[in-house]
């Protein structure tokens, strides 16, 4: 068993030719994949998953950088920009994540049975999206609009944006619109 | 008077090491292990389960809710090792070299080459993946569950130079010098597995400081087994480049964001991905192809036509690999095992292990010899009864 460590311990060094990125193993979904040969039979993986949506009439998206892979920007004055967010893995996990946004407008924990009582569904072709919509409550409440879909690679992308009451009101159904055209490219 | 209590305590160490009886015991805790690691398998998946309980010096035993452990077992490595030693040492003390005993020499021959097949696997055998669409073509393969610190240079408008620091050298910590670069890594923390989410106000300040890093907040999580389970390995890394630091960045399989630096006009890329192996030879997907049974959505055949091209043999083929048909190069093995992208993406296993004929030949060797064996005895049988039929004759 010690052997089986010799020569792994160095750093590689391999010149390759610049190409168009090749797929490789993190395109597809670990548990899809069978990994003991001989295979007797295969099922079937995801490639990587690229969604896209149709922006509401004069409504405007550049692409995101770190990683934000999209910021969404409504039609109107002072409407606010609409992040989308992509992390690997569950993130924390729907409750976790409702949870952080009651926090971010002062509003306390729920549990995992308050859940389907405080979402929304959005039936999308990319599959079931899940809306939350808080208030905080005071003069200065912050309303929090967000939203939570599950890639077939369990990847967790969030659609979220927060402003005063009104303004988040006035993009609410222009992003619900939105997430209800989610599909894969 | 020492020299006979030695060869006393000598005879009796062999004859211990060589009993009848510490093979019986031996090969009655190797059940005891295959049965427990195929149990295992349902919590802790085909890997994890023979990495326990298969190739481990103890199997460890743990409370439900306690801090400690305790060993329960001896692994699958001395047992193993014991009962190699054993074999041989007998067989070579107690067996005549006389074709009589031919069958028992072919026997112990291939139950030795079986177990020591397995430690040449446990050490030496690598496991990875080969993803190709149809049309691309594939230089390299990726392991399936080793992880790599990737720094590419990509200042270079023709190639990239590719460095990788293996997931063994990052568990170690410490600094690691980028030979042939000014780059210098401290590794500040790694993650085997991870969660990754936004970071709030009521997290604590990020350690990272470059990159995307500062936006997320990351929490360790214990390593999976399961074979439908992949962990999500972080690090946090800081870069220095002849001396200057160029930041704290937090490197993850989890982070699909490209995160970068510069320094002395050349532009280096960071991230962490699964272990790759270059190739001398690529393999194009030509073709990729599903049957299924007539009126029904029931797999019947997967394959994959593919093209292999090695400049350096001038090797330049098609190859079909299906699901029991695998293709055999150079030391590696691509089995046909996966696709997806609607039937436009395939994904081979590749397998390297010296040791793959070991099992072949000892099946081969224990059936050889247990027909030489049983031959033997059926001869002596035979012969026996012709004699007793030959004496009843003579006593009438």
């Amino acid at each position: 068993m010690a052997l089986s460590a010799c020569g792994n311990d160095h750093v590689t060094h391999a010149r390759v030719p610049k190409a168009a990125a090749p797929a490789h193993a993190h395109d597809v979904d670990p548990g899809g994949a069978t990994v003991e040969p001989p295979p007797t039979a295969a099922a079937p993986v995801q490639a990587e998953v690229r969604p896209t949506w149709t922006l509401p009439q004069h409504w405007k998206q550049t692409a995101g950088n770190g990683m934000r892979f999209a910021t969404v920007q409504p039609d109107g004055p002072g409407a606010p920009d609409i992040t989308v967010v992509m992390l690997g893995g569950a993130a924390g996990g729907e409750l976790a994540n409702v949870n952080r946004w009651r926090g971010q407008v002062g509003l306390g924990p729920v549990d995992d049975a308050a859940l389907p009582g405080l979402r929304t569904t959005v039936t999308s072709k990319a599959g079931p999206v899940q809306v939350y919509d808080f208030s905080g409550t005071g003069t200065d409440a912050v309303r929090m609009l967000a939203a939570i879909w599950i890639d077939a690679n369990g990847n967790s992308w969030f659609f979220k944006t927060n402003a005063g009451p009104a303004a988040v009101q006035a993009v609410r159904p222009g992003l619900l619109t939105l997430l209800e055209t989610l599909r894969l490219e | 008077m020492n020299d006979q209590a030695n060869k006393h305590w000598g005879t009796a160490l062999l004859d211990a090491l060589t009993s009848l009886k510490l093979a019986i015991v031996l090969l009655t805790l190797l059940m005891v292990l295959v049965l427990a690691c195929t149990l295992a398998q349902v919590d802790l998946g085909t890997h994890g389960a023979v990495e326990r309980y298969m190739r481990s010096w103890l199997v460890w035993w743990r409370p439900d809710g306690a801090s400690w452990s305790i060993p329960v077992l001896p692994g699958g490595a001395p047992v193993g090792g014991l009962l190699i030693l054993n074999l041989s040492v007998a067989q070579i003390r107690r067996l005549q070299l006389t074709w009589r005993k031919s069958g028992l020499w072919l026997l112990h021959i291939g139950l030795v080459l079986l177990v020591a097949g397995e430690f040449v696997s446990a050490m030496l055998q690598v496991d990875a993946r080969l993803t190709f669409e149809e049309g691309h073509s594939a230089n390299f393969v990726e392991r399936t569950r080793e992880y790599e610190l990737a720094v590419v240079d990509t200042t270079d408008a023709a190639y990239d130079d590719e460095y990788g620091v293996p997931q063994s050298l990052l568990l170690a910590g410490g600094s690691i010098a980028i030979a042939k670069t000014p780059l210098q890594l401290k590794v500040v923390a790694y993650m085997r597995n991870s969660e990754l989410r936004n970071r709030t106000d009521k997290d604590p300040k990020s350690l990272a400081t470059a990159g995307v890093g500062p936006e997320i907040a990351v929490q360790q999580l214990p390593p999976v087994t399961a074979d439908d389970a992949q962990d999500t390995p972080s690090a946090l890394i800081d870069v220095h480049a002849d001396g200057v630091s160029k930041g704290v960045f937090l490197v993850s399989a989890g982070i699909s964001a490209q995160q970068g630096f510069s320094h002395a006009g050349r532009h280096y890329r960071i991230d962490l991905r699964l272990r790759r192996e270059y190739l001398p030879y690529s393999l194009t997907l030509k073709d990729f192809s599903h049957d299924v049974y007539p009126g029904t959505d029931i797999p019947k055949n997967f394959s994959s036509l593919v093209r292999l091209v090695h400049p350096g043999s001038s090797e330049d083929r098609t190859v079909l690999i299906s699901m029991n048909q695998p293709l055999r190069f150079e030391g590696r093995t691509f089995y046909q095992s996966s696709f997806g992208k609607n039937d436009t993406l395939s994904v081979l296993q590749v397998v390297q292990n010296p040791g793959w004929l070991m099992p072949y030949v000892s099946c081969t060797l224990v059936t050889l010899g247990l027909i030489v064996h049983f031959s033997f005895s059926l001869g002596r049988l035979q012969r026996r009864r012709v004699r007793a039929a030959a004496a009843a004759v003579g006593a009438t």
